[in-house]
């Protein structure tokens, strides 16, 4: 049996020290939404702002994201992970860098403290790219998902570099191109180059896993590839060179049909699945598709439109409907089994034991998907509206749902070892 | 002389004697049916004479009538009007929301001469677990009873409309998941080498199914696992091969009423168990 490869999961320091804190930094967002909920109705560059969305980003997205990918790259390539201390240490330089440049941000100290904060993340991803890069060498199959994963966290490292040399540029101003034009491309190439070719990797994966579903399109991610890398090169070329004019639509509309062709091939992956149930994660996770969708058929209007209601309205669609509703589904089909397999896996001798399911409460899943809709939905008319009562009953709609997932993500992570019989 | 009562199979009046179908068959049109030879195979082992009268809309006098000059005499026993007392709707008709019921009238299908088993079946696999089929026909469809009644309907209740009318109530059994999770925690067991064996020792070699899972690609191993438990009869067993303890499947299992036990060997090979409890 020596021709087996088999991956080692990693151990759990390079995997739940990012949940926990992504759990908790998404109460962290929760909470500043709901204590400045008039920085909604401002521009969007803002202390305030710039502090919540890399929280969001960093904090919870990114978070949460390294966490599973450490978990689920060695499943996945049936390869141990290449080095499970540089995971560990990873979670170091990323909640440190994170804390720093955050704080600064909320206070708006520009300086040394803001670009170590910076520079400190772009360790964090230079590490976990060569992590990746290690680790899915020898990776054979899945081709087309571990260039994905691999593009997305090439992405990530440009998107970070970009932001330290912003953060840099605050200090001592050296960019001949206006600062808010390269926050744009920054923004951009986080969400169509990082979270969207990661997510659009992982899921192609994980969902017909999770269904049961077969799909022999596979020419639909290539082509999801191609499109959602061209449409992203193409607005950064030009956004560099010429400025970001209304040329943005189309390449909006490349990325779109690079979002449509992964989406068409889940969508046959539904359609041919051996699992009729319908289960919690794929409802969240089409209301995340939805939120996606609807944020770039927003484009326009936040091209167009004055004032900054449809902008506020597009980076929430993305990072509480879109990247939020994935987690908060996702979750609980990856900790629960990382959990059960710490502790059980390799129990002996005639021992009943709880299944991973048993690990978390599932009713509380089930409440956290109803307030998600809500909190979404209030949120958004809040922006909409561009009132701030709404906005911040939205908010503490937000709140509920943070300490409702947190209550389970740490219930997980606590769990204690216990024998039925 | 055959000595026979209301409670006489059907199949056992033609055995004895052959007759018996036409004589049947003449006494009302849906007994006809007994001349299909197909229709007899499924109708005539299951139904007894007072069912037969039941379904044809007719009495066991008259059976008594047209059989007795074939040699069959009915034994004196205590009569059976306590049977056609109109019983009562059960409970759980009453209380269900007569528009969810789900209706279908299968005269049609009968007049044209065809068997509408499949159909009922495929439809009742369709009802969802808890709600109600509602069969219309016109007569008793005894034989759907007991077979629907073996596992998948709770219970069952006659409604005769009228002569040529009747309406067959089945209420589909809730998942079973639900009346076994409270024992999903029982259902989970990691064996060291005496236990595991010990188990596999309650299967024979004939009634345990082996497979090796360890060479295929996900999401293959799961979908193998699955497919071959749906085959598996009852009493035996599946063997699995596998290189990791596959925890998504246990989830998968969780809801269905299966014992795992793991034999978790080292890294790359576990040996797992699974049956029916």
């Amino acid at each position: 049996m020596a021709h087996i490869n088999i991956g080692k999961a990693p151990g759990n320091g390079a995997v739940l020290p990012f949940y926990a804190t992504g759990a908790v930094m998404f109460l962290v967002l929760c909470f500043l939404m709901l204590f400045s909920p008039e920085t909604f109705t401002k521009h969007y560059f803002t202390p305030h702002l710039l502090t919540m969305v890399h929280i969001a980003a960093l904090g919870w997205g990114t978070m949460i994201i390294f966490g599973a990918a450490h978990q689920l790259l060695p499943v996945i390539c049936e390869q141990d992970l290449y080095s499970e201390k540089m995971a560990g240490f990873v979670w170091y330089t990323l909640t440190i860098g994170m804390i720093l440049l955050t704080v600064n941000f909320w206070k708006l100290t520009v300086g040394w403290l803001m670009i170590s904060g910076g520079s400190l993340i772009v360790l964090s991803v230079i590490l976990y790219l060569f992590n990746v890069l290690k680790t899915s060498r020898i990776c054979k199959k899945y081709s087309i998902q571990k260039l994905f994963v691999i593009s997305s966290a090439i992405w990530l490292l440009f998107t970070v570099v970009m932001g330290l040399l912003l953060a840099i540029n605050l200090k001592f101003p050296f960019f001949k191109v206006s600062h808010l034009e390269i926050l744009k491309l920054h923004a951009h190439v986080g969400f169509a180059g990082w979270f969207l070719q990661l997510i659009t990797g992982v899921s192609s994966k994980l969902v017909p896993m999770f269904l049961l579903g077969k799909s022999k399109k596979d020419y639909l991610l290539k082509w999801a590839f191609i499109c959602q890398n061209a449409g992203l090169i193409l607005f950064l070329a030009d956004g560099y060179f010429l400025g970001v004019t209304p040329r943005v639509l189309i390449y909006g509309v490349i990325v779109l049909a690079g979002v449509l062709f992964w989406l068409l091939y889940l969508f046959d992956n539904y359609k041919n699945r051996l699992r009729k149930r319908v289960e919690l994660l794929m409802k969240h996770s089409f209301l995340s598709f939805l939120a996606l969708l609807i944020s770039i058929i927003l484009i326009p209007a936040v091209y167009f439109s004055n004032g900054y209601r449809w902008t506020m309205l597009y980076g929430t669609l993305i990072f509480m409907g879109w990247i939020t509703s994935i987690i908060l589904g996702k979750t609980f089909k990856t900790l629960p089994f990382i959990i059960w397999n710490d502790h059980y896996k390799n129990l002996s001798g005639k021992v009943k034991v709880p299944l991973p399911k048993d690990l978390y409460s599932e009713k509380l899943t089930i409440w956290q998907f109803r307030i998600f809709i809500s909190a979404f939905l209030v949120f958004a008319l809040g922006l909409v509206l561009q009132n701030v009562m709404v906005i911040r009953f939205g908010a503490a709609l937000w709140c509920v749902v943070a300490i409702i997932y947190n209550v389970n993500v740490f219930k997980l992570i606590f769990h204690k070892q216990k024998k039925i019989s | 002389m055959e000595m026979i009562t209301a409670k006489t199979k059907i199949s056992e009046l033609i055995k004895f004697n052959s007759k018996s179908v036409d004589a049947i068959a003449s006494l009302a049109k849906p007994l006809e049916k007994l001349k299909n030879p197909i229709l007899r195979k499924i109708m005539a082992s299951r139904v007894t004479i007072a069912e037969a009268a039941k379904m044809g809309g007719t009495t066991v006098e008259e059976f008594k009538r047209v059989l007795s000059p074939l040699g069959f005499t009915f034994e004196n026993e205590t009569s059976n009007t306590a049977e056609s007392v109109v019983e009562t709707k059960p409970d759980w008709l009453l209380n269900a929301d007569p528009s969810r019921i789900d209706q279908y009238d299968v005269r049609p299908i009968i007049d044209n001469g065809a068997d509408p088993l499949k159909e009922i079946l495929h439809r009742f696999k369709e009802v969802e677990p808890g709600k109600i089929l509602c069969i219309i026909n016109n007569f008793v469809p005894t034989p759907l009873i007991h077979l629907l009644k073996q596992e998948k309907a709770e219970a069952t209740f006659v409604e005769t409309v009228s002569e040529k009318e009747f309406r067959t109530y089945f209420l589909k059994k809730e998942k079973e998941y639900s009346h076994s999770a409270v024992t999903a925690e029982e259902k989970l067991l990691m064996d060291n080498e005496e236990s595991f064996t010990a188990t596999c020792k309650r299967f024979p070699p004939e009634n345990t199914k082996t497979i090796d899972v360890r060479e295929l690609e996900m999401p293959g191993p799961m979908q193998l696992i699955l497919t071959e438990l749906e085959e598996l009869p009852a009493g035996n067993a599946l063997f699995i091969n596998h290189k990791r303890i596959p925890v998504y499947l246990l989830e998968e299992l969780a809801d269905k009423n299966y014992e795992v036990h793991i034999r978790n060997i080292q890294e790359g090979d576990v040996k797992m168990l699974i049956f029916k409890k």
